[in-house]
């Protein structure tokens, strides 16, 4: 069943790939220029408006302070909004147009790509569609990430990661993808997605798509993140960790990563608002010095020392830390403190352009052999 | 609004439909005025200015009667309502919705009272003036505002009333502490699961039966309150300050850290005033160990 209820696409996309593809969906749209914009978030998500590349679309996902570690990934900003509803999705307080709109002009995309790509030929770059919405949950009506796949394909040192709480992967699992591309889920307690991710893939239903994928021969990324505390976290989370990694093989795994719930403060006001029922803003939480809130650190090293108990148990591998080898799955924090990553790791990387090295490092050790060893210089490390 | 003449009249009394709103608009209008306004429906003149003029023969302006607005229209305009408080906006316009059953019609008079005709803001006011009593008295004592009355109404019904009734009257904060007041309780509340949950952890009875004085009763509150709200931080800044209290420091020295716990590491002052003081710095190395204690207490690896 589609998740788009209208369509409008921009005259100068008429005869664009994406096009085709709600064409083969069976999709209607009709032809707008300057569709008004949605001012609520939710208003808009079945919406969709194919718009035209506009401005730069690469960008790089970063933290505005230095005290916490971002890894440093490029996003591709092919799609704004998304289908799903999650309780703390900070879409509800960031778009100032609710209607999901999704870029046609896939060249413009990949040309943009390929042209930072190709000015830094030594350098590898992890570049993600996935920051403000879901890379996977339009595929059956837009075929987006399949052309994306094939692109990623022919550039040598880009690796493309679509990250998703879907189980849409159907549509991709027949594509020459030459594990260019990491397909990886945003995954959680299965009492987070039952209560605090509304519309999204239930858990089992992700688990068997990462399982399709893995058969695909994808590369797959998992990342439990937002961790959100509630009572019997520990077990939810445990047996969370271990169903992921019965699920697909740790040789295909490029990374997992960890994080804890973090909003900006005017967040709060907003999700009591959209979402009534959701308990989440309830718990402690302290304000960060990125302005963020989150939960004191004391409870969010808890958290994340049980969680890395179980994954060192469940892959077999007593030392996650990214920086001890590169025969396993590079594991890291999102978003957080130098001195947590010390204390839970043993060590950090000395700055977010070293974990970025470090990623290529991972990638190019473990899948991409014929790709050059990458140089610290290269990253600025 | 016509005015249609100017009349002098003595003893003119209000148009009974509109008793209701003098209740809450009387204290929020200007009540010396060298004239006043009036309208005439069934050949009866209403006074539409809510101050007493039993006396002699005074001027009134005449003004329009609009039969779908029951004559609210002309009471606007005749008492400036667009000078009016937040909260007696709010509640016109609830009996207003009340009396006229049309939000059409409501919205009409939207703009008499300077607000912008939108039913997004109609909703708004509407739930402002559903706030129970004592916090429509307070918000009206401390000139609230509007944007400040929609923080209040965020917070469900079952948990204002409660407010309204077993805390707000024992204490007397200033609107921002208010507001964070109720943002506290609130969260502890939806935490524990339930207001007498709540009543039960903070003890409220024994605040107010101890202390008259009603600011230190909301200091005591709000102390309480954080460690409540906070319990981690509560807690570790609490082993913090044992471990502190064992270092023995001297008077001249003292220990500072981030009390939210995000920033690893600690301060250590010195203050030295006197030659002597310098000698004790010596206790740096003498108590190392106690101070290497205290840094791996920031770990949090034990509960
Ligand atoms: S899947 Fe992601 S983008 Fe979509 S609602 Fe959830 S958090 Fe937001």
């Amino acid at each position: 069943m589609t998740q788009i209820k209208q369509a409008m696409v921009d005259s100068s996309q008429v005869d664009s790939e994406l096009i085709s593809a709600l064409n083969e969906a069976g999709i209607e749209y009709v032809v707008q220029d300057d569709v008004d914009t949605q001012k609520h978030y939710r208003a808009g998500k079945k919406n969709l408006v194919v718009v035209d590349k506009k401005g730069d679309a690469l960008d790089t996902c970063a933290t505005i302070s230095d005290k916490y570690i971002c890894c440093n990934v490029k996003v591709l900003k092919s799609v704004s909004n998304c289908p799903y509803d999650c309780s703390y999705c900070f879409l509800q307080n960031y778009l100032n147009d609710g209607n999901t709109k999704m870029v046609g002009n896939d060249k413009a995309l990949i040309d943009e790509v390929k042209e930072t790509c190709f000015k830094e030929p030594n350098r590898i770059f992890r570049i993600g569609t996935w920051e403000l919405g879901d890379s996977l949950a339009l595929e059956r009506e837009t075929g987006q990430a399949q052309r994306l796949i094939n692109a990623f394909r022919d550039i040598p040192n880009a690796v493309l990661e679509l990250k998703t709480k879907s189980d849409i992967v159907d549509p991709i699992l027949a594509c020459d993808h030459q594990q260019k591309t990491v397909v990886s889920w945003s995954l959680n307690a299965n009492t987070i997605v039952e209560k605090q991710e509304h519309k999204t893939a239930r858990l089992q239903e992700r688990l068997q798509a990462l399982k399709k994928v893995t058969d695909a021969g994808y590369l797959v990324g998992l990342h439990l993140d937002p961790m959100i505390y509630f009572e019997g976290w520990e077990t939810d989370y445990e047996s969370l960790v271990r169903q992921m990694i019965e699920s697909t093989c740790s040789s295909q795994i490029a990374w997992i990563s960890l994080g804890s719930l973090r909003f900006n403060p005017e967040m709060k006001k907003k999700i009591e608002m959209n979402f009534p029922a959701s308990d989440i803003t309830y718990t402690e939480m302290i304000r960060g010095d990125d302005g963020k809130m989150r939960y004191p650190k004391p409870l969010r090293m808890r958290m994340y020392r049980h969680v890395m108990d179980v994954l060192s148990a469940a892959l077999g591998y007593d030392d996650l830390s990214p920086q001890t080898g590169f025969d396993k799955p590079l594991f890291y924090f999102c978003m957080e403190r130098w001195d947590v990553w010390h204390d839970l790791l043993g060590s950090s990387p000395t700055s977010i352009q070293d974990l970025d090295y470090l990623f290529a490092k991972s990638l190019q050790a473990r899948f991409f052999t014929d790709l050059p060893v990458p140089n610290p210089i290269d990253y600025g490390v | 609004m016509n005015i249609k003449s100017l009349q002098h009249c003595s003893s003119l009394t209000f148009f009974p439909k509109h008793q209701p709103y003098f209740e809450f608009i009387r204290s929020d209008v200007t009540s010396h005025s060298s004239f006043g306004y009036a309208f005439s429906y069934d050949n009866q003149l209403y006074c539409l200015t809510p101050f007493d003029n039993q006396g002699d023969s005074f001027p009134y302006l005449i003004l329009d009667y609009t039969k779908q607005y029951l004559g609210l229209d002309a009471l606007l305009v005749s008492c400036s309502a667009t000078y009016w408080q937040a909260v007696v906006k709010a509640q016109f316009l609830a009996q207003a919705y009340q009396d006229l059953g049309d939000r059409k019609h409501v919205l009409y008079l939207m703009p008499l009272m300077g607000l912008v005709a939108k039913q997004t803001v109609l909703s708004e006011y509407l739930k402002m003036a559903s706030l129970p009593s004592l916090l429509l008295d307070y918000a009206y004592r401390k000139k609230v505002s509007s944007k400040q009355l929609l923080q209040m109404v965020r917070f469900d019904l079952s948990f204002l009333t409660w407010f309204d009734s077993d805390v707000l009257p024992y204490i007397d904060p200033s609107c921002s502490v208010l507001l964070d007041l109720c943002e506290s309780l609130h969260d502890c509340y939806q935490r524990l699961g339930g207001i007498h949950l709540l009543v039960e952890s903070l003890q409220f009875d024994s605040i107010w039966e101890s202390y008259s004085d009603l600011n230190k009763r909301l200091s005591i509150l709000r102390d309480r309150l954080f460690k409540q709200r906070y319990p981690t931080q509560t807690y570790y800044n609490q082993r913090m300050k044992d471990q502190i209290k064992v270092l023995d420091l001297p008077d001249f020295m003292s220990i500072d850290w981030d009390k939210t716990l995000e920033n690893k590491g600690f301060f250590l002052n010195v203050h030295v005033s006197r030659l002597d003081d310098l000698q004790g710095l010596s206790l740096l190395s003498d108590k190392q160990s106690l101070f290497e204690t205290l840094l791996q207490e920031m770990t949090y690896d034990s509960d």
